[in-house]
């Protein structure tokens, strides 16, 4: 018995390792790279457009009507995207809807607010230490200040990095601020954008034990904290903060229950965006601003949404495409014949490592088979009993070519 | 037991010394590494890089309890089947499994201690440095290269132990991919929900190694 679970722990460590590595290896050999759909709405044909890939040098350039394009002239059904080129290519100003478009105007009023799976909390990993950024350092630049924050149970402690210990006294000015502006500890979130590698600085936002949003911000050593008309029902799961030259937008706010807000600078106005067929744990979302038509683009490997908006934010237009991917492409169809368990510990969307154990379906049946036919081949070569052929035959109906390679690896139990 | 144990104490005390040498040498250079990094470069820059930018101050650790537990394993089970000690043992009056368990017993405890101190030259270090909740995230980030030193020492158990080349090379393969799945990323609290999985690798390992153990016993067979 002893002789038989020292087999079975081995064979099982090597069958393990066998169902990540033979993959892997399977996808580093013949695996071809495809990259995922852009898609935009174009503002010149009024309809949606895309650039499809196949896999190795295919790219298809098209429209949702079905006409085909080369890159130049689908560039140029993307004025606010490709805007330099066109300038170069001598085509700005453009009109549109009357709208006389030049390469200054463009550039001014274009802005692309992205909300990346890999950003959310949960999705990555985070050290609960803020920057305390002065908002108006009275010069160009801003720099990183000396002074953190650490959200605790009941207020922030503002650290020292320079001591490594806390500054009792920004502490108190921090918590009587948020306190005065009516602030229940513990914060739920808080979120910000911690660089100095923006125009200025929007501070840190911070969602209070009963879902009310607070803004916190820094002047010299003067914390200002304001409640905002957010409310508090709303269920907030992230909030995404970009400062841009435009100051119109202060970010996204996304809900628990998937649902998408333009954060708008002042007065911290909420506009709701399109999330039909949004999931934010696997999707990126992008929203890509311009005068005639912001268009919404989200999606994953499988499936791109877009839709286009009014410049009030109405929707005008939508169109959703499968992406290609790998699928159907041949390697893709033998991976699923010869490894019909699949073991892997891999990032994504963010960071962390987690562990898949995937079936690849009916055709993994095959591989099994395969394996199968090559055991029992290779015992009655070997005239071994079928009672001791049976523990390695089970293994491999379980996990095909990785469990067979273990038994070929790992010496027969006797 | 008590036998065993004087009998691995005789035989690793000279390394076990060099180890304790060569890891309280990396605890002052951990330590003054660090803090010559916060004299040269500004306090907030050093926070930046290691919060956002996700820096790792305390990288040098990485492969320290994966060098420990080879050498320890190397050191504890080569002369046992170079000179062929551990046949001598087997005569003893104490089952295969339960002599094999002892010696393991043995090198995990003293592998535990030196790790232990491992974590506590980190700790104290980057607490010295930041505050608590990057210390928390250093000793989350540190777990699977102590796994990894582990998976190294059981490596070199199953290795060594093991009579046939064949299934030497196998055993290598296999603590090669432990180990290397221990440090498939350089992202900090990246196992922080995989670490489970890791460890039932690393615990495999030990049958395993009963078996290489048994096969040694046996010449090859079995």
């Amino acid at each position: 018995m002893m002789r038989f679970v020292t087999w079975f722990a081995q064979a099982l460590l090597v069958t393990a390792l066998a169902l990540i590595a033979l993959p892997r290896l399977y996808d580093m050999a013949f695996a071809p790279r495809v990259a995922p759909t852009y898609l935009f709405y174009s503002p010149v044909s009024q309809e949606f457009i895309y650039r499809e890939h196949h896999g190795n040098h295919d790219f298809v350039y098209a429209s949702e009507s079905g006409a085909t394009y080369d890159r130049p002239a689908f560039e140029k059904l993307l004025p606010f995207i490709y805007y330099k080129n066109m300038d170069i290519w001598g085509l700005l100003p453009i009109r549109i809807d009357g709208q006389s478009y030049g390469r200054d105007t463009i550039r001014d009023a274009r802005q692309v607010v992205e909300l990346k799976a890999r950003e959310l909390p949960g999705n990555r990993p985070e050290i609960p230490v803020y920057a305390l950024i002065d908002s108006d350092p009275g010069r160009a630049r801003l720099s990183f200040p000396e002074d953190v924050f650490v959200p605790r149970d009941s207020g922030l402690e503002v650290l020292n990095v320079d001591v490594n210990r806390p500054d009792p006294d920004l502490t108190d000015r921090f918590n009587a601020a948020l306190a005065g502006a009516g602030f229940a500890f513990p914060a739920r979130l808080v979120a910000g954008k911690q660089t100095i590698l923006k125009p200025w600085d929007a501070g840190v936002f911070l969602v209070d034990a009963t879902g009310a949003v607070f803004h916190l911000t820094r002047t010299g050593d003067t914390p200002h904290a304001v409640r905002t008309p957010i409310p508090a029902d709303l269920g907030i799961h992230h909030i995404k903060v970009t400062e841009s030259t435009r100051r119109e937008i202060l970010g996204l706010v996304l809900t628990g229950d998937a649902r998408l807000f333009l954060l708008t600078m002042p007065g911290y106005g909420l506009i709701e965006l399109p999330t039909d067929g949004y999931d934010p744990d696997r999707m990126n979302y992008k929203l890509l601003l311009n005068p005639v038509a912001p268009t919404a683009v989200y999606g994953d490997d499988k499936v791109v949404h877009g839709v286009a908006m009014t410049p009030d934010y109405a929707p005008r237009a939508e169109y959703a495409r499968d992406v290609p991917g790998t699928a159907d492409m041949a390697h893709a169809r033998i991976a699923r014949a010869l490894f019909p368990l699949t073991l892997s510990l891999q990032d994504g969307p963010g960071p962390y490592l987690r562990w898949h154990l995937a079936w690849s379906g009916w055709a993994g049946l095959i591989g099994i088979a395969l394996s199968l036919a090559a055991l029992f081949g290779l015992a009655r070569a070997r005239r071994a009993p079928l009672r001791q052929t049976l523990p390695a035959a089970a293994l491999v109906t379980l996990t095909g070519p990785a469990g067979l390679l273990a038994v070929l690896a790992v010496p027969g139990h006797r | 037991m008590r036998a065993l144990a004087m009998k691995e104490w005789i035989k690793l005390r000279h390394w076990l010394g060099l180890i304790g040498l060569g890891h309280l040498a990396f605890g002052a250079w951990f330590y003054l590494s660090m803090r010559h990094q916060f004299r040269i470069e500004h306090a907030e820059m050093i926070y930046y890089q290691a919060n956002r930018i996700g820096r790792l101050f305390y990288d040098d650790l990485r492969y320290v309890p994966l060098a420990t537990g080879a050498v320890l394993g190397a050191a504890q089970f080569l002369p046992e089947v170079l000179r062929g000690r551990l046949r001598i043992a087997m005569h003893l009056p104490m089952g295969l499994g339960a002599l094999i368990l002892a010696h393991l017993g043995l090198g995990l405890g003293l592998l535990a201690v030196v790790l232990a101190f491992d974590l506590g030259i980190l700790a104290g270090t980057v607490g010295a440095f930041f505050p608590g909740p990057f210390v928390a995230s250093a000793l989350a980030t540190a777990a699977p290269w102590m796994l990894a030193g582990i998976a190294a020492y059981l490596g070199a158990a199953l290795v060594l132990l093991e009579p046939d080349r064949r299934t030497q090379a196998v055993n290598l393969a296999v603590a090669g991919g432990v180990v290397a799945l221990c440090h498939l990323s350089a992202a900090y609290n990246a196992y922080d929900g995989a670490i489970w999985g890791l460890a039932v690798l690393v615990g495999l390992m030990v049958p395993a190694t009963l078996r290489a153990a048994a096969r040694f016993r046996d010449g090859g067979t079995g």
